[in-house]
């Protein structure tokens, strides 16, 4: 079943955009580069770091991430949405890390209370003890719960939630079908539902 | 409508919903089964709240050198010699196939060792040919002393005879 997505000529400019920017950096124009690095840095950034959970090495695999784009420059062909290829690099680079068994870090993190967000603030209003620390058990309870996520469903959650891809894209990121994606996110999300059910 | 529900080939369309990407013409007319349907509705309440949830995490910003660092590593590989630019680049590409390499390259001297190549009977040299060749023509060259010894012994007992 498609899913109903209002596309705008503004999304299908963007993606042309990105990807005469890139055709640009292929035939030498180093500010089209920093221009795409400054569009796409904080979305990967904060992609890296929900899949990781680490604000040191989600920066260290998002300089990675720019790094091959920019070796790849000599042979980028617009086949795909840039940005689409941006996130299957990221992905995969993610998956690797954690696959890596240097998670075994990551999950020490979730352990601090303090953790690697930032501190949030109620607007208009005095933030009390009590709802910060209210507010830190929650965050911590997402974090555990997308934590607990097998990692491609991690993956195709933050895609879909955080950076609104659609299935196609998510597909061609994690490398599987757009029927396979859909099973991933009903899983994850059917998890998720279960897990922060008792926060309502 | 049939309950989407059932199965995860339509859930999605609640998925889609929830996460505010639904057309307004199927939004509609799955607000109208939501509100006799108490599965449906569940859902909807468990999905929005995983979507606050989700919301609240918000992940903290880039520090501000990141640039700066990137672009250093960007020139330490333009600078970097040919060698270390083609193992970095090669590397990355062939790193998949490295255990693979490995297992083979075990698999070929397991093979080997098992299936030893007999070796060649061995070849004289040069220097051994000559010296075989020039053996040889001593052991003639003796052959012939020894006749001729033998020839002149008979010459001589035969000379003493006829006296």
């Amino acid at each position: 079943m498609a899913e109903g997505v209002n596309t705008s000529m503004g999304a299908s400019a963007a993606l042309d955009y990105d990807a005469q920017l890139m055709l640009r950096v292929k035939d030498g124009d180093g500010p089209s580069f920093t221009e795409l690095l400054e569009k796409h840095r904080s979305p990967v950034v904060h992609f890296l770091f929900r899949m990781v959970q680490d604000h040191a090495v989600s920066e260290e695999l998002a300089q990675e991430v720019f790094l091959r784009v920019y070796r790849s420059r000599n042979t980028y062909e617009p086949t795909a949405k840039f940005t689409t290829w941006l996130f299957r690099i990221a992905t995969h680079l993610a998956l690797n890390w954690l696959r890596d068994g240097k998670n075994e870090r990551g999950q020490e993190r979730l352990d601090d209370a303090t953790g690697d967000g930032p501190v949030r603030e109620v607007a208009d209003r005095r933030v009390t003890v009590e709802q910060k620390m209210l507010y830190e058990v929650r965050l911590e309870e997402v974090r555990r719960a997308i934590s607990a996520l097998p990692e491609k469903q991690r993956a195709a959650v933050l895609m879909h939630k955080y950076e609104e891809m659609e299935y196609s894209a998510i597909a061609r990121a994690l490398d599987c079908s757009e029927s396979a994606v859909k099973s991933l996110l009903f899983r994850a999300y059917e998890t998720l539902r279960a897990r922060l059910a008792h926060m309502a | 409508m049939n309950c989407p529900i059932r199965t995860e080939e339509t859930a999605e369309l609640l998925l889609a919903y929830t996460a505010r990407r639904l057309d307004p013409a199927r939004t509609a007319v799955l607000e109208d089964h939501m509100n006799v349907c108490p599965q449906c509705a569940e859902f909807r309440a468990g999905q929005e709240l995983v979507w606050q949830a989700l919301d609240a995490w918000e992940a903290p910003s880039v520090t501000p050198d990141f640039n700066r660092r990137l672009y250093q590593r960007i020139e330490a590989e333009a600078t970097a010699p040919w060698y270390k630019r083609l193992f970095t680049t090669r590397l990355t590409m062939w790193k998949p196939a490295i255990p693979l390499a490995a297992a083979g390259l075990v698999v070929a001297v397991a093979f080997v060792l098992d299936h030893p190549v007999p070796m060649p009977p061995p070849t004289a040299s040069p220097a051994i040919r000559v010296s075989v060749a020039e053996a040889e023509q001593v052991e003639n060259a003796l052959d012939d002393l020894q006749l001729l010894r033998q020839l002149d012994t008979s010459a001589t007992s035969g000379s003493s005879e006829s006296m």
